[in-house]
C-alpha cells in the first residue's frame, strides 16, 4: 500500500490536540457540514466525520489498485473483522448479523422472506416508519392475496405508557386470530419516540409472535445490547447516529430462524450458508459499510460510549424544553425514558392545519435553510429535532426564534389576505 | 486527444505494476471520476437534507436524460439501480409467474462458433416445442464466461413473434459496444455502467418497455409504491447516490478521450489480436475468430498441458500469488480457456508477456521472474515514529498535566 496514513496522522493529531474533548460547537470541524448550516435534522440522513470520509477514501483506492485482488479475497476478510468488532458493540454473535444497504432493505429482506399463510395476520403500529407500512402493504396485495396486516393505534397516553400499550395491543391480539408477527419502533421516526423494546419483545414471545424492531434510529444513540433484548429480528442503520458513510445497516436474525430469510438479491450464496446468501449481493462500493469500523474509532476519540449518549439524551429533553417554553406549548412526552436522542415539541398554537404546517416547514428550508420535520399526531401539531455531539442549546434556540419570527409573518400574511 | 495503450494508465488509479488483464468483471472508474465522486458526497455532507430531499432528484433526472440518448431511448422508460444483480432480482421476482409457466435461459451449448446463431435457434426451437406456456426467456447481450457477443437483435424479434418476454442481460454491454434499445426494441433490459463505462462502482441501468412498467417493481418497497414506475424506483431509502451521478461524469470522460466509436473498436481490435496471439504462443487456439461474437472480450485455450479442473486451479493461483495477475479460467465443452479483457489502457504487449508468464509456470521455465509486492519501508518508518511520539505524549501528559487528563484509546490501522 503506498498511501501514507494520513487519517492515522489526522485521528493522532485529533487526540493530542485536545486531551479532553468537549461537545458542541468544538467538534463541528471534524464533520463536514456547511458551517453555517443549523442541523436540527441529524436523525434523517447522519453525517460522517471526515475521518471517517478519509478511509472511505482509502478503501475506494485499495478497490482500484488491484479490483481482483479487492473484491475476490480482501474484502471477505474486511467484512468478517468487520462483523466481530460490530457484534462486539452490539452484543451479539457475529454469524447473527450481516450488513445490508440500508433499513429499507433490511425490512424488506425480511418480510418478503417470510412465507405468510392466508390466515395469518402481521401487526404494526400507526407510528411505524412510512416505509414498512408499504412494505407490509406491497406484502399482502402482491405476494399473498390473503394476508392481513392490522395497525394498532396508539395515542398521547398509550405512546409513553409501556403497561397501556401493551394493553392496547392484547386488546387488538384478542380479535385477531393467528398473529404470526408484529413489526414495532427501536426508536420511532414521527413523533420519535424510544420504546421498551426488551418489555415488548418478552411480552410477545410469550404470546410465540415474532418479533421484527425497526431499530433504524437505535445504533450509535442509545445503548444497544442484543442478546439482552433478544428480538427476533433487528434493523438498524449504522449511517444515521453511529456517523458513517452512508449508507449501511446492520441486519440481526435469531439463529433458529436464518434459515427462513433470504436476501432480496439472489446472488452467488444462495442455498449456502446465512452469512453467504448475504455477503455477495452484486458487485458493489464495500467501502461505506467498512467504514462502521472507522466511525466506531472515531467515537472512542471523542468521549466513550455512555457520554455521547448521555450528552446527546440531556440536550434532547433540555431542547424540549427550552423549546415549549419559548412556544408556550409542550413536548409529547416528558417522561426521559421514552426520549432519545430527538425529541417532538408542539408547534406554536396558530399552526393548527395540516395546510399551515406544510406552509412552515416550507417556508423555513426556502428563508431560512432551516429543515425541522414536522408531523400531526393524536390531533396535534408537533415537530422533531435531532441532538448531537456538535449541537449546543443556543442552536435550538436560535431556531425556536426563527420559528416564531416565520409563523407572526405566516399570521400577518393570512390578516392581509383575509382583509383584501 | 489521447492516443489509446499505457499513456492512459496514469488517468487511472490502478497498481501501475499490475496488468489488468480481467478489466471486465469489477471496471476501473479513472481519477477523474473519482474527483467527481467526492464531489457529490461533499455536497451530501454539506447539506444533507437538501441534497437527499431536493438536489438528489434534479441530478438524477438530468442524468436519466443524457444516459437515455447514450442508448437510445426515452428517458422514462430508465432506472437506475445498484448493479445487474439488483436489475435481473427486480424483474423475476416482480413478473407473477403461474405454476404452469415456464421461463426460458440458456446454459451456453453450442461450441461450434461458425454455426452459433443457427443451433441456438435450433435448439431453442425444439425446447419450445417441448414446453408448454413459456413466459419469458433471459439471454446475454454478452456473456461471461465463456465472453460471447450475441446477435440479440435477432433473438428479440424472434421470441417477439412467439410473444415471449425477452430479458436481456447485458451487463458488459454499455461502454464497450454500441446499444441502440430503440432499435433493439427488448421487453428487459439490464447493464451494468461500472464494468465498461468507468463509472464509479457501482450503478446498472434498467430498461423496462413502457406497456409493461406496471408490472414491474423494485425489490425493495418504498414511498414510491404504487405511484409511477419512476417514483417507485427512485427513493429506495437513504444510500449514497453519487456512484450513479458518475454515470454521467464517465461520459463526458470518454469524449475527452475520442469519440465512442474509437473506443469500441480499440478494444474489440486489442481483443482480436491479443486472443490471436496468445494462441499462437501457447499453440492453442481463440474459442470464436468470428469477429461478430467478440467484443472487448476474447477467450484463449490454454496450453493443451493444462487439461483438468485441478491444474487450471493451480496456474490461476500460482499466477495470484507469485505474479499478481488474475487471469479468469473456465471450462467449456471440454476445453479449457481463460478470458482476456481488452482496455483503453491496454497494449498488445500487456498480453504477451502474460501469456509468456503462462509458459514459464507451466513449463517450469525461469524467463520472468515473479513480481512480489515492495515492502514500503517509508510507512513502516513512519508508522514506528508516530507510535514513539505517541508514547512521549502520553508519558508527559501523565506527570505534566494539570488537569485530569483522559485516557485516549485509539487505534492505527495500516
Amino acid at each position: 500500500m503506498k498511501t501514507f496514513p494520513f487519517a492515522s496522522l489526522f485521528l493522532l493529531l485529533l487526540s493530542i490536540c485536545s486531551s479532553a474533548q468537549s461537545f458542541g460547537h468544538s467538534l463541528l470541524p471534524l464533520f463536514s457540514l456547511d458551517p453555517s448550516y443549523v442541523n436540527v435534522n441529524h436523525g434523517s440522513y447522519g453525517s460522517a466525520s471526515k475521518y471517517v470520509q478519509e478511509k472511505l477514501r482509502e478503501y475506494q483506492m485499495k478497490a482500484e489498485l488491484n479490483p481482483d485482488r479487492w473484491y475476490r479475497i480482501d474484502v471477505q476478510l474486511e467484512m468478517n473483522k468487520l462483523r466481530e468488532k460490530l457484534s462486539a458493540y452490539v452484543n451479539c454473535d457475529p454469524d447473527d448479523l450481516v450488513i445490508v444497504d440500508n433499513a429499507s432493505a433490511g425490512i424488506n429482506s425480511i418480510l418478503k422472506s417470510l412465507k405468510f399463510r392466508s390466515n395469518e395476520t402481521i401487526l404494526y403500529y400507526n407510528v411505524a416508519y412510512g416505509m414498512v407500512k408499504l412494505t407490509l402493504q406491497y406484502v399482502s396485495t402482491e405476494i399473498f392475496t390473503q394476508e392481513q396486516i392490522v395497525q394498532i393505534d396508539l395515542d398521547h397516553q398509550t405512546i409513553q405508557n409501556t403497561e397501556l400499550l401493551l394493553k392496547t395491543t392484547q386488546d387488538a391480539i384478542s380479535k385477531i386470530a393467528n398473529v404470526k408477527l408484529i413489526v414495532f419502533d427501536h426508536i420511532s421516526s414521527l413523533p420519535s419516540v424510544r420504546f421498551d423494546v426488551e418489555t415488548m419483545i418478552k411480552y410477545f414471545r410469550g404470546k410465540g409472535i415474532l418479533t421484527l424492531v425497526d431499530g433504524a434510529h437505535a445504533l450509535g444513540g442509545i445503548e444497544l445490547d442484543l442478546k439482552k433484548l433478544d428480538p427476533d429480528f433487528y434493523v438498524t442503520n449504522t449511517h444515521k447516529w453511529l456517523y458513517t458513510q452512508r449508507s449501511s445497516c446492520l441486519v440481526y436474525v435469531r439463529k433458529d430462524l436464518q434459515k427462513l430469510i433470504h436476501p432480496i438479491i439472489t446472488s452467488f450464496g444462495y442455498l449456502q450458508s446465512f452469512q453467504s446468501e448475504f455477503f455477495w449481493l452484486g458487485t458493489r462500493d464495500y467501502s461505506a459499510y467498512l467504514t462502521i469500523s472507522d466511525a466506531i474509532d472515531f467515537r472512542r476519540t471523542i468521549a466513550n460510549e455512555s457520554e455521547i449518549f448521555a450528552y446527546n439524551h440531556q440536550l434532547a429533553i433540555q431542547t424540549g424544553t427550552l423549546l415549549a417554553r419559548l412556544w408556550n406549548s409542550s413536548t409529547l412526552t416528558t417522561d426521559e425514558r421514552y426520549i432519545s436522542t430527538m425529541n417532538n415539541i408542539e408547534l406554536p398554537a396558530f399552526i393548527n392545519t395540516t395546510e399551515k404546517m406544510n406552509d412552515l416547514y416550507q417556508k423555513l428550508i426556502n428563508e431560512h435553510n432551516i429543515f425541522l420535520p414536522m408531523i400531526e399526531f393524536d390531533k396535534k401539531f408537533y415537530c422533531r429535532i435531532s441532538a448531537q455531539i456538535y449541537m449546543e442549546l443556543s442552536d435550538y434556540e436560535k431556531v425556536g426564534h426563527i420559528v416564531l419570527n416565520a409563523v407572526s409573518t405566516m399570521k400577518f400574511q393570512r390578516k392581509i389576505t383575509n382583509m383584501n | 486527444m489521447y492516443s489509446f495503450g499505457h499513456s492512459l494508465l496514469p488517468l487511472f488509479a490502478l497498481d501501475p505494476s499490475y496488468i489488468n488483464m480481467n478489466h471486465g468483471s469489477y471496471g476501473s472508474a479513472p481519477k477523474y471520476v473519482h474527483e467527481k465522486l467526492h464531489e457529490y458526497q461533499m455536497k451530501a455532507e454539506y447539506n444533507p437534507d437538501r441534497w437527499f430531499r431536493h438536489e438528489i432528484q434534479i441530478e438524477i433526472k438530468k442524468l436519466r436524460e443524457k444516459l437515455s440518448e447514450y442508448v437510445s431511448c426515452d428517458s422514462d422508460y430508465i432506472v437506475i439501480l445498484e448493479n445487474a444483480s439488483t436489475g435481473i432480482n427486480t424483474i423475476l421476482k416482480s413478473l407473477k409467474f403461474h405454476f404452469n409457466q415456464s421461463i426460458l435461459y440458456y446454459n451456453i451449448a453450442s461450441s461450434n462458433n461458425s454455426k452459433y446463431r443457427f443451433i441456438i435457434k435450433k435448439k431453442t426451437e425444439e425446447t419450445l416445442n417441448k414446453r408448454e406456456n413459456v413466459q419469458l426467456v433471459v439471454f446475454d447481450h454478452i456473456s461471461s464466461i465463456p465472453a460471447i457477443r450475441f446477435d440479440i437483435e435477432i433473438i428479440i424479434k424472434y421470441f417477439r413473434q412467439k410473444g415471449i418476454l425477452t430479458v436481456v442481460d447485458g451487463a458488459h454491454a454499455i461502454g464497450t459496444i454500441p446499444i441502440d434499445l430503440k432499435k433493439l426494441d427488448p421487453d428487459f433490459y439490464v447493464t451494468n455502467a461500472h464494468k465498461w463505462l468507468y463509472t464509479h462502482r457501482s450503478a446498472c441501468l434498467l430498461y423496462v418497455k413502457k406497456d409493461l412498467q406496471d408490472l414491474i417493481h423494485p425489490i425493495i418497497t418504498s414511498f414510491g409504491y404504487l405511484q409511477s414506475f419512476q417514483e417507485d424506483f427512485f427513493w429506495l431509502g437513504t444510500k449514497d447516490y453519487s456512484s450513479y451521478l458518475t454515470i454521467s461524469d464517465a461520459l463526458d470522460f470518454r469524449q475527452s478521450i475520442a469519440n465512442e466509436k474509437e473506443i469500441y473498436s480499440y478494444m474489440h481490435q486489442l481483443a482480436y489480436q491479443a486472443g490471436l496471439l496468445m494462441a499462437q504462443i501457447w499453440n492453442s487456439s481463440i474459442l470464436t475468430s468470428n469477429e461478430k461474437y467478440l467484443s472487448a472480450m476474447n477467450n484463449v485455450q490454454l496450453p493443451f498441458i493444462i487439461n483438468t479442473s485441478n491444474q487450471t486451479n493451480n496456474l490461476y493461483h500460482k499466477l495470484i500469488n507469485d505474479y499478481n495477475i488474475y487471469l479468469l479460467m473456465f471450462e467449456f465443452d471440454k476445453k479449457f480457456y481463460c478470458r482476456i479483457s481488452a482496455q483503453i489502457y491496454m497494449e498488445l504487449n500487456d498480453y504477451e508477456k502474460v501469456a509468456n508468464i503462462v509458459l514459464d509456470i507451466t513449463f517450469n521455465r525461469n524467463n520472468t521472474r515473479p513480481n512480489i509486492a515492495e515492502k514500503k519501508y517509508i510507512s513502516n518508518i513512519l508508522f514506528l515514529s508516530l507510535i514513539l511520539f505517541v508514547i512521549l505524549k502520553l508519558f508527559l501528559s501523565f506527570f505534566f498535566s494539570k488537569n485530569e487528563s483522559r485516557y485516549l484509546y485509539f487505534s492505527i490501522d495500516l
